[in-house]
């Protein structure tokens, strides 16, 4: 994998997830919003080096963490870990799972996009319990719980409906990222 | 399959140590984090900008209260009539305070330069570049422009069309500026007044409330019950904690009512802001015009 193709593209994942998936949030089913960053993990996780997938899932959650939705309270200091473990723990299940699965189909790319976006979800969350809960950690402004993860759910119900032509524009530009392909299971698009 | 131990650098489990560590460290060790987001995300921050501005174009705050173009243009019109009519009111009155002042300071024997009338504040346009779409009272961050540098403080006020508080300027960075949403549990208590349109008597002060963020974009409030508070109903900001130019700046509308079981003869009101800080594409900063005090004609 050519890590400066994934710098640029974790980047411009991030930047979208910043400012232009504002603009496909269901603000009346609880703020539901897709990851551009969870269908870069899940892309690279099929496809990539197991090392490459490990460090790039986690520097993307890095990134992530380190953007405005992860600030705490008006301190606006950022918690580094969320992401960071949510999509390596993501990264982890694919690779698991990959070599049973048709890697060249859009469908894949979705599902795993939705797979990636649960763990990490489900990791953050516990993540937010922990720290509410710690009495020296500070605190969250609001306990997560069961709400929050119906709301994950409904994140990677999202973010894989939105792999779908993030999924195609990343498979046009495969020749680009010079994947050490594994051996799995192909499937022509 | 792929197994754990495939080629997995040995450095790797300790660094996810390291991630659970930093994960749950107190807030008050983060504050590192804050430099390391401005530096990691300096190429982020215009592709940011620019998803910003087409979110904002995709899908539009929608400001125009349902109604149709010709409505839009009759209410234009009529604001503009208001605007003019208002901006001489504001000039006599502004004249008048003037003369008071003038007239105080005789009396006081005060310096010249004490009792001005205060100056209008600035107006600063500013857009949004990072925000979190998911989070209805997360910070946003602004793009910073030399003009805001040079002249937006801490505390200043970010608005929607000059009209809406939606949040307060909480940090100035050498790359951005942070804005925290006033519905921010952290922004603390607004104290607020309740605006009866119908009601002709100005002489009789509005009722007061103190506003308590509750974390999911709203406030709390609680009014006496003799003031017959109904959903609609506007609030306004009129907190001596914040600027003067902000003070009447639209807080919210109630959304809900409810006689308290405790303490019959009060309410507990839940106002919900018409606009949010995190789904605005641009903000107008209300900056204080320090070029006096920089120039120091203020002291006496």
């Amino acid at each position: 994998m050519r890590w400066m193709v994934f710098i640029v593209a974790a980047c411009l994942a991030v930047a979208l997830d910043m400012g232009l998936s504002g603009a496909m949030t269901l603000r009346t089913l609880g703020f539901i919003t897709p990851s551009f960053a969870g269908c870069l993990v899940a892309f690279i996780a099929l496809f990539g080096r197991t090392d490459c997938v490990l460090w790039g899932a986690w520097v993307l959650g890095v990134i992530t963490d380190l953007t405005p939705g992860s600030m705490e309270g008006s301190q606006l200091v950022f918690i580094i870990g969320p992401h960071a473990l949510g999509f390596t723990l993501g990264a982890w299940i694919i690779l698991t799972i990959r070599s049973m699965v048709f890697r060249n189909r859009i469908l894949t790319v979705a599902v795993c996009t939705m797979l990636c976006v649960l763990s990490s979800g489900f990791v953050m969350t516990i993540i937010g319990l922990v720290r509410y809960w710690l009495p020296f950690t500070g605190g969250e402004v609001v306990p997560f719980g069961l709400g929050e993860l119906a709301r994950v759910a409904g994140d990677a119900i999202l973010s894989g409906v939105l792999a779908i032509p993030v999924g195609w524009v990343l498979f046009q530009l495969m020749p680009l990222w010079r994947f050490d392909y594994g051996v799995g299971r192909r499937s022509t698009v | 399959m792929f197994r754990a131990t495939e080629r997995i650098p040995r450095v790797y489990p300790f660094v996810l140590l390291l991630t659970v560590v930093a994960a749950l460290l107190p807030t008050n060790w983060l504050y590192w984090t804050r430099d390391l987001s401005d530096v990691i995300r300096l190429p982020i921050t215009p592709v940011a900008h620019a998803g910003n501005r087409l979110a904002g174009m995709l899908r539009p705050v929608d400001a125009s209260d349902g109604l149709n173009t010709e409505d839009l243009r009759g209410r234009l019109e009529l604001l503009e009539t208001e605007r003019d009519r208002y901006e001489r009111l504001y000039r006599a009155q502004r004249l008048r305070s003037q003369e008071l002042a003038a007239q105080l300071r005789l009396l006081q024997h005060l310096p010249e330069s004490v009792l001005r009338a205060p100056r209008p504040p600035m107006i600063l346009p500013s857009d949004v570049t990072g925000r979190d779409p998911r989070d209805v009272v997360s910070a946003v961050e602004l793009d910073l422009v030399p003009e805001i540098a040079d002249r937006v403080l801490q505390g200043d006020v970010a608005t929607w069309k000059h009209q809406y508080l939606v949040g307060r300027v909480v940090r100035i960075s050498p790359f951005r500026v942070t804005v925290l949403p006033v519905t921010h549990p952290d922004t603390g208590p607004v104290q607020a007044v309740l605006v009866d349109a119908q009601d002709p008597d100005l002489a009789a002060p509005p009722p007061r409330m103190l506003l308590k963020p509750l974390g999911d974009g709203t406030f709390a409030g609680e009014i006496n019950h003799r003031y017959a508070t109904a959903p609609g109903d506007e609030v306004v900001l009129a907190d001596p904690g914040w600027p003067a130019w902000a003070q009447a700046l639209h807080v919210g509308n109630v959304e809900s009512v409810r006689q308290l079981d405790e303490a019959p003869l009060r309410d507990l009101v839940i106002i919900r802001p018409r606009f949010q800080l995190f789904e605005l594409p641009h903000v107008m900063l209300l900056a204080g015009d320090t070029d006096d005090l920089a120039a120091g004609d203020l002291q006496p």
